[in-house]
C-alpha cells in the first residue's frame, strides 16, 4: 500500500471519529475550559505569597487533569460501544495499521494539543482579573511542549507528558481494537502499552538530559521511587486504564454476542 | 468467489457451530442462506465478514483469506446486519463520511436507490424508523458496488411496499461479477429472486444446490386429495395438500422454498439422497 493511500486511510478514520463524536468533544472541551478558568479565578485566594500553588490547588489541578483524561477515555469507550453495534464501521476496508496510526495521532497529538490549548486559553482568560498573575508569562509554545509545569514546582512536573503518553496508548489501543474484536488483541495491546510505558519511563531519563523527572540520577530505582511517591497520577492512570479496557471489552463483547 | 474450506467454529464456552464446513459461492448468483434458529446463518456471515475467525479451516474471497483482516479482503464485501445501527447523521452526511472508504462507490446510484425507497438525502437518520434505516444501509451497500454483498434478514422491518422495492433494486444490481448472500427466514419476501439455496443443519450443509438443480430433481404440487402414491413430503393446508415428489417426468414447477425447507428438515438423510442421486435428469 502506498504512503498516499495509507495517509488517506488514516485521515478517513480520524474524520470518522471526529464527525461521530464532535458534539461530545465540544461539550467536553467547554467543560474543561470552564473548570480550569473558574478554578484559577477562585484559586487565587489560596495561593501562597510567592504565587506558587498550594497543596489543595495542586490536588484540584491534578483532579482536573485526571478528569480530562478519564472523560476523553469514557467518550472513547462510548464510541467503541456504539461502533460495536455499528457493524458497518467494524467492517470498513481499513487496515489495522491505519487505525493504529490514526489512534496514535488522535490520542497522542490531537487530544493533548487540544487540552493544552484549552488550558492556555483558560489561563489567559484569567489575566484581566489578575494582571500580576503568575501564569501570565507562559507562552503557548511552552504549554504545548513543556506541559503543565506552571512554574510552581508542581511535582511531578511532567504531568503533561504522562497524560500525553497515556492518551496515546489508550487511544491507539482503542482504535486498533475496533478493527480486531478479539480478546487476544485486547490483551496484546494492553501488554504492549505497559511495555511501552515502562520502557519509555525507564529509558527517557537516561537519554534526555534535563528531562524533568524531579531528580537527576537515572535508573530503575529512581524511577520507582519517583512513581511510588504517590504524587504522580501514573499508578492511577494504569488502574483506570485497566478499567477502561475492561469496560470497553465488556461492552463490545455484550454487543457482539 | 467465496471459498469456505473445512471450517470449524465454536463460540467461547459454547457448542460447535460448524464442523468441517466447506462451501463455494460463485459470482453472478443470489444465494439464499436458510436454516433453523441457531444453526449458524449469522455466524457464517460473520465468518465471511471476518468478524469472527474460524478455529480451523480457511475462509477466503477471491483468493484473499479472511485472516488477517486485510484491506484487500475487507473491500470486497459489504455486510448488512440484521440489527441496523447507524450514526445520528443526515443521510447525505453519512454518505460523505463513509463513501470515501469504497473505491467503487457510486453517489448517483445511492441517490437513485434512495429515490426508489422514497428517502430524502436531507433526512436525519436518528429520526428514522428501523425499516427506513435499513433501507438507507441497503442503498449504501448496493451503491458501494462491492463484489460480495452479505445480507442478514434484509427484509425484517420492511413494510410490504418496501419489500417489493427491495426486490426491484436488488434485481437491478445483479451482475456476472457480483455475489449476493441473503440469510433469511422470510423466504416468501424474496419471491423467486434466489437462484441458489444453501441450507444449514446440525453444523453441516444440508443443501447446496441451484434452483435449477432442485427443480430438476423434485416437483412441488398442490392437491385436494391426499396422495396415495410415493411422495417425499406432504403438508396439509386450507385447500388440501402441498406435496413434494421426485421429478421423474422432468416436469417444471415453481420452487416452493418453504415446503422444500420443511421437507429437508423432516427427513434430512432421504432429502440429501434425492438431491445427490443420479436417477433424476438434470
Amino acid at each position: 500500500m502506498s504512503i498516499t493511500l495509507f495517509c488517506r486511510q488514516v485521515l478517513l478514520v480520524l474524520r470518522e471519529h471526529c464527525v461521530l463524536n464532535r458534539k461530545a468533544y465540544l461539550s467536553y472541551g467547554l467543560f474543561v475550559f470552564l473548570f480550569i478558568f473558574l478554578f484559577l479565578l477562585g484559586g487565587k485566594k489560596w495561593s501562597a505569597e510567592d504565587g506558587s500553588l498550594m497543596v489543595g490547588q495542586k490536588l484540584l489541578l491534578l483532579f482536573m487533569v485526571l478528569f480530562s483524561i478519564s472523560e476523553s477515555g469514557v467518550l472513547f469507550v462510548r464510541h467503541l460501544s456504539r461502533q460495536a453495534g455499528n457493524v458497518h464501521a467494524l467492517t470498513l476496508p481499513v487496515t489495522p495499521s491505519s487505525r493504529l496510526c490514526a489512534g496514535m495521532l488522535w490520542g497522542g497529538i490531537v487530544v493533548p494539543l487540544a487540552l493544552s490549548v484549552l488550558f492556555y486559553l483558560a489561563l489567559t482568560a484569567t489575566l484581566p482579573f489578575f494582571p500580576e498573575h503568575h501564569f501570565g508569562w507562559m507562552s503557548p509554545l511552552e504549554l504545548l511542549t513543556g506541559g503543565l509545569n506552571l512554574g510552581t514546582g508542581l511535582y511531578p512536573s511532567n504531568m503533561f507528558f504522562n497524560a500525553l503518553m497515556y492518551q496515546l496508548l489508550f487511544m491507539a489501543g482503542g482504535i486498533y481494537f475496533k478493527s480486531s474484536p478479539w480478546i487476544k488483541t485486547w490483551i496484546c495491546v494492553w501488554v504492549f502499552s505497559l511495555l511501552l510505558v515502562g520502557v519509555t519511563f525507564l529509558v527517557t531519563p537516561l537519554l534526555v538530559p534535563g528531562f524533568s523527572m524531579g531528580v537527576a540520577a537515572p535508573g530503575l530505582y529512581v524511577v520507582l521511587e519517583h512513581y511510588m511517591n504517590g504524587v504522580t497520577m501514573y499508578p492511577w492512570l494504569l488502574v483506570s486504564g485497566c478499567m477502561y479496557y475492561a469496560l470497553a471489552y465488556y461492552l463490545l463483547r455484550e454487543k457482539q454476542a | 468467489m467465496i471459498e469456505i474450506q473445512d471450517v470449524h467454529f465454536r463460540y467461547p464456552r459454547g457448542k460447535d457451530v460448524f464442523e468441517h464446513l466447506s462451501l463455494s459461492l460463485l459470482p453472478g448468483r443470489i444465494y439464499g442462506l436458510l436454516g433453523l434458529n441457531g444453526t449458524g446463518k449469522t455466524t457464517l456471515l460473520k465468518l465471511i465478514a471476518a468478524l469472527r475467525y474460524p478455529a480451523h479451516g480457511v475462509c477466503s474471497v477471491s483468493g484473499v483469506s479472511s485472516v488477517p483482516r486485510s484491506k484487500a479482503y475487507l473491500e470486497q464485501f459489504f455486510l448488512i446486519p440484521e440489527e441496523c445501527v447507524l450514526p445520528p447523521l443526515r443521510v447525505d452526511a453519512y454518505c460523505r463520511l463513509y463513501a470515501p472508504f469504497y473505491r467503487e462507490f457510486s453517489a448517483d446510484l445511492f441517490r437513485s436507490i434512495l429515490g426508489e425507497f422514497e428517502i430524502q438525502e436531507q433526512d436525519s437518520i436518528s429520526g428514522m424508523s428501523f425499516g427506513t434505516r435499513k433501507k438507507v444501509l441497503i442503498a449504501f451497500a448496493l451503491a458501494a458496488r462491492t463484489r460480495v454483498v452479505l445480507m442478514d434478514e434484509p427484509t425484517n422491518g420492511l413494510d410490504i411496499p418496501s419489500k417489493k422495492q427491495f426486490r426491484k433494486v436488488l434485481a437491478e444490481q445483479i451482475s456476472e461479477d457480483r455475489c449476493f448472500v441473503i440469510s433469511t427466514h422470510q423466504v416468501r419476501d424474496l419471491g423467486n429472486m434466489l437462484d441458489h439455496l444453501v441450507m444449514l443443519h446440525e453444523r453441516q450443509i444440508l443443501l447446496d444446490a441451484s434452483v435449477a438443480e432442485i427443480a430438476a430433481r423434485v416437483v412441488f404440487e398442490e392437491t385436494t386429495e391426499k396422495p396415495q402414491d410415493e411422495i417425499l413430503y406432504m403438508e396439509k393446508n386450507f385447500n388440501g395438500y402441498r406435496v413434494l415428489r421426485r421429478n421423474l417426468k422432468q416436469q417444471e414447477t415453481p420452487l416452493d422454498t418453504e415446503l422444500l425447507f420443511n421437507a429437508a428438515l423432516a427427513n434430512p438423510k432421504e432429502f440429501r439422497a434425492v438431491l445427490t442421486s443420479k436417477e433424476s435428469a438434470l
